[in-house]
């Protein structure tokens, strides 16, 4: 790795499979529906892994889309790779987002022997209807299944919900109960968020379809929160809960991305990555915008030439030295921003780190708000995240074992629930 | 000396928008004062904001030498002049300087209400009104129907008008000529004592106030010892010339000239537009007529966003001042939106030109409120009082009666669209006076009505009930008593001064239900119900809600979103600092200004 970016906290990968069977209705991240192309981007892909410089060690290896499961057992390939050029670390989480209707038994097994341990599974809802309208091509018996067969398989398990989807918000609550007993060690929950130039985009537009409310999605992430605690699950991130130690570890990276342990990079089209220098400052990139940049990028084509980040340059801001995207934060904007990301987990950040920040008086107008509170963990959880003492946090939350005022060692600001659903107020507040 | 039989001294007159400064700039190329390379559109006006939206605010006077087709040299002033009704007065004092006016008038689109407007100010002036029918290369130029329209319309003569299209210089040559033939040199006793009109005037850093004035009688020389009329200033004429249009030094200006008077004064208030320059010593007995004090029409609070910068916008204003004597201010302070000042304007234009350049120039952020009207209010006790803001309202126990502002507008329309006129005007609490043809094509409307009914988004709405065919122009016609209130608007139960007006007592219920409608879509929802409410004294007329917001976070948050998101919230952060927070809630600049839209 170069000298610029700190090191000792390995380096995680995110693998962006652009490619769908169709697009759903309310979905804008980037993807293709021509699947032919899957070869090439293969090859190419791993061309890409090839070429990186060797990380030091690689924590976790996260296969996003698009829909990965059309990769179907060319994922064993694509990790053989990765296997061969670097060091994945003994307890590497390898996880692969599945469809369910392109997840089989047979692809299990190849998955398995490959060393992929823990799936997430797009069901949205067990309710045909509000499949139709969201424009999954699977259907509920489908989704059921597919979420048996992982567990047959031995997969740590997640499954994706939707809520506060306009028309359908009574099915809701039979996905909800299904999830939080079908198994799963890990839920999430959004409210259906409509991107710009989507089909349901243009419908909401015309009238033809009513639009998301997000009184809707408050009553319904609440709800989320009441049903899957009380089934034993914590509410560790806004929309994620987890069972004791099943966290989604990748995951966390990107919301506790302080030095030395959150770094990741991301291979393919509209994949970032994110390094964290050694000056303290942080560097975001995505590389390649689309399929056809990322398959005619010479660094992709020739193999030997690294793919690292920005080049040097890059001051700020978005520069022009590749097609992609880079965002460039300085030492003070990257602490703000790790105040703000980890404020989106229970954890929480410490006292002492805003204090540090110069951010006291921000947070104690949250704590003044009702947005924030500061408390004290049982066992501090430090600044990363799955260790078993989670149960423990909640365990603070649910006795209001509070600390107001106090900056003692082991106190942490964390958002309220409130601050939660009003999450940007909070972060704004943080932000410059 | 120039010998006065070679000089023209003439001003354009326009419509906006009808090639007023095009013409100008053809001419200034065709006698070859400003040679083609150095040409920038709209030459004359020099202000960013003049070029941007294509109107002349502050007038300028050039001198150009033609050699005319009598193989005789003429010396023509051109004195530009700001167009908009704002500154009729100031247009009025640059005719006064003149013999003779370009009246253009646009081939496709005719007569308009601003075309009459400065007609009749030239014709008053007993001013030589040349027709000049511009831009004729349009595919909708119909010369004919437009000389129809001006002599049926105007009764000014137009067999002879020119016609010309700036944009390829067709015509100008004859302009040239025509203002020779047809412009009367100026009269003026050389011989008897100085008087000179200053029809506008502007502040430069190092030589203090420089005028702009036309010598009527007798001579300015360069070092003689002057005093301005009005205001009984004294000062030395440091220097005198001509502009060309950079200052071209003289040993003086003689009767019938037009140029610049360096006073070296160095308080823009003493050296007024209208008043008349004299001799200090055995100088003129009795004025030029027409001097006039400029008073304010429209006033309004002006507060920077940021409450720390309101010593940079008291600077501000004081440079602003500088150049532009008109425009007047007073701190004023609001509980809602700190210290601020109340500043009067000439008129909506006015208004919005001041707050621009405030913005753009000295980089403030403002919160204007809703302009309103100078009311006079009769107490009981016999005295006057004139009241600019809402918050110096008087108690109405303590008021005998209060009066406000009247204008006789002048509507210009096609026939088709006299209905929709009258039912705005009817709407606005104005009475009819007449209506004549002024050709087949063009109906001219009268009215009397309000000023505050006028300032209250009046000509966007004729303008988008006639399709944009109606032109409007008016005059102040004097005080009238009339049914006032004063209207509050309440967030969460507090009075928000800076958002109360003054209203029709029969207009109250109805503004108060559309007004507090209007701020719950303007208001974004906060932490907690909002209640909105609309009351006269202690009796509420109308009221809403704006809920709760309750989730306002993207739940969906991985390695992709973070810059993104990051990047949203910090520009929304930064739109947010353009609110201003009343108590506890946060509201934008917008609503400030929605009392002005009350027909949505």
């Amino acid at each position: 790795m170069s000298a610029r970016y700190v090191s000792g906290g390995g380096v995680s990968l995110y693998i962006h499979v652009p490619f769908c069977v169709r697009r759903c209705s309310y979905c804008d991240f980037y993807s293709c529906t021509d699947l032919s192309a899957r070869e090439a981007f293969q090859h190419a892909l791993v061309r890409q892994i090839a070429s990186l410089p060797r990380p030091e060690s690689i924590p976790s290896v996260y296969f996003g889309g698009g829909t990965p499961s059309l990769l179907a057992s060319s994922i064993a390939d694509i990790l053989d790779t990765v296997r061969r050029y670097h060091t994945l670390t003994d307890t590497c989480e390898i996880t692969v987002e599945v469809n369910p209707e392109s997840f089989t038994a047979e692809l299990c097994d190849t998955w398995r022997r490959a060393g992929v341990n823990r799936v997430s599974i797009g069901v949205q809802s067990i309710d045909d209807a509000t499949l139709k309208t969201l424009g999954r091509v699977h259907n509920a018996d489908r989704a059921r299944a597919a979420v048996q067969l992982a567990h047959a398989s031995g997969f740590e398990t997640s499954v994706d919900l939707m809520c506060a989807i306009p028309g359908h918000e009574a099915a809701f609550t039979d996905s909800l109960q299904w999830a939080a007993d079908c198994g799963a060690r890990h839920i999430s929950v959004y409210p259906l968020t409509v991107g710009e130039d989507t089909a349901l985009a243009a419908r909401i537009q015309r009238g033809d379809a009513p639009a998301p409310d997000s009184d809707t999605a408050a009553d319904q992430m609440l709800l989320a929160e009441r049903v899957l605690t009380g089934a034993g699950f914590e509410h560790y991130e806004i929309a994620n809960y987890a069972r004791p130690g099943a966290r989604a570890r990748h995951n966390l990276r990107y919301w506790q991305p302080g030095a030395g342990t959150g770094d990741y990079l991301g291979l393919g089209p509209a994949a970032w990555s994110m390094r964290n220098r050694v000056d303290g400052g942080r560097e975001r990139f995505a590389l390649h915008r689309t399929l056809r940049e990322y398959l005619d990028d010479q660094c992709v084509s020739e193999p030997g030439v690294p793919i690292t980040g920005p080049a040097e340059t890059g001051e700020s801001g978005e520069s022009g030295a590749l097609d992609g995207v880079f965002d460039v934060l300085t030492a003070e904007a990257a602490r703000r921003e790790d105040l703000m990301l980890a404020m989106r987990v229970a954890d929480g950040v410490a006292a002492g780190q805003v204090q540090a920040a110069g951010l006291s008086a921000v947070f104690e107008d949250l704590v003044a708000r009702g947005l924030v509170e500061l408390f004290v963990p049982d066992i501090d959880p430090g600044d990363t995240s799955d260790t078993s003492n989670t149960s423990n946090v909640r365990s603070a939350r649910d006795s209001g074992s509070h600390a107001r005022g106090n900056t003692r060692s082991g106190a942490r600001y964390r958002c309220t629930q409130t601050g939660w659903l009003l999450g940007n107020e909070v972060f704004a507040a943080i932000l410059p | 000396m120039t010998d006065s039989t070679h000089i023209r001294n003439f001003s354009i007159i326009a419509h906006i928008d009808h090639g007023k400064s095009t013409l100008a700039d053809r001419i200034l190329e065709a006698t070859h004062t400003v040679e083609t390379r150095d040409m920038v559109e709209q030459l004359l006006d020099s202000m960013d904001i003049e070029r941007e939206r294509g109107i002349t605010i502050k007038a300028q006077a050039v001198r150009v030498l033609y050699d005319a087709d009598d193989g005789q040299r003429y010396e023509l002033d051109l004195i530009d002049t700001p167009g908009h009704v704002d500154f009729t007065y100031e247009v009025s004092r640059a005719l006064a300087a003149c013999e003779g006016v370009l009246l253009v008038v646009d081939a496709s689109q005719g007569v308009e209400a601003q075309t009459v407007a400065n007609a009749m100010l030239a014709m008053n002036a007993n001013l030589e009104i040349i027709p000049v029918i511009n831009k004729i290369d349009l595919p909708a130029a119909e010369p004919d129907r437009v000389r129809t329209e001006i002599e049926e319309g105007l009764a000014i003569p137009a067999e002879d008008a020119i016609l010309t299209s700036s944009k390829t210089g067709e015509g100008v040559h004859d302009v040239l000529e025509a203002i020779v033939a047809r412009i009367p040199a100026p009269a003026g006793n050389s011989t008897a004592p100085a008087r000179a009109l200053i029809f506008d005037s502007w502040f430069d850093e190092y030589r203090g106030v420089i005028a702009l004035i036309r010598v009527v009688d007798g001579c300015i020389k360069q070092g003689q010892s002057l005093r301005l009329m009005a205001t009984g200033v004294t000062c030395d004429a440091e220097e005198v010339g001509v502009r060309r249009p950079a200052n071209q030094p003289m040993a003086e200006l003689s009767a019938g000239e037009v140029g610049y008077l360096v006073t070296g004064l160095k308080d823009p208030a003493l050296v007024t537009v209208g008043d008349t320059v004299t001799a200090a010593d055995h100088g003129a007995e009795i004025p030029l007529p027409g001097y006039r004090e400029i008073k304010p029409m429209v006033y309004a609070g002006l507060f920077p966003v940021d409450g720390d910068r309101y010593t940079d916008l008291r600077d501000a204003l004081d440079k602003l001042k500088l150049n532009d004597p008109a425009l007047v201010y007073t701190p004023e302070t609001s509980h809602a939106l700190g210290f601020g000042f109340r500043v009067g304007f000439l008129g909506l234009l006015h208004m919005e030109v001041i707050q621009e350049r405030l913005e753009r120039e000295f980089d403030l952020d403002l919160l204007a409120t809703a302009p309103s009207v100078s009311y006079h209010a009769h107490l009981t006790d016999g005295t006057m009082l004139s009241i600019h803001s809402p918050q110096d309202m008087p108690d109405p126990s303590e008021m005998e009666r209060i009066e406000e502002p009247y204008l006789r507008a002048t509507v210009l329309v096609p026939p088709d669209y006299v209905g929709a006129v009258m039912e705005l005007a009817q709407g606005r609490r104005a009475t009819f006076l007449d209506m004549q043809y002024l050709g087949p094509n063009t109906v001219e409307m009268h009215y009397e009505l309000p000023l505050s009914e006028l300032i209250l988004d009046f000509f966007d709405q004729l303008k988008s009930r006639t399709k944009g065919y109606a032109s409007l122009d008016y005059e102040f016609s004097g005080y009238k008593p009339s049914d006032l209130v004063k209207l509050d608007i309440l967030l969460a139960g507090r009075p928000v001064d800076a958002l109360s007006f003054i209203v029709h007592k029969d207009k109250a219920y109805d503004r108060g239900v559309i007004l507090t409608r209007k701020l719950k879509t303007i208001i974004p929802r906060q932490m907690f119900e909002l209640p909105i409410q609309a009351a006269v004294g202690s009796r509420v007329l109308s009221r809403t809600n704006v809920k709760a917001k309750r989730k306002d976070v993207l739940a969906k948050c991985y390695g992709g979103d973070i810059t993104r998101k990051r990047k949203l919230l910090e520009k929304q952060k930064k739109g947010k600092k353009r609110m201003k927070s009343i108590g506890n809630v946060e509201v934008p600049q917008e609503a400030f200004m929605a009392i002005l839209k009350v027909d949505d």
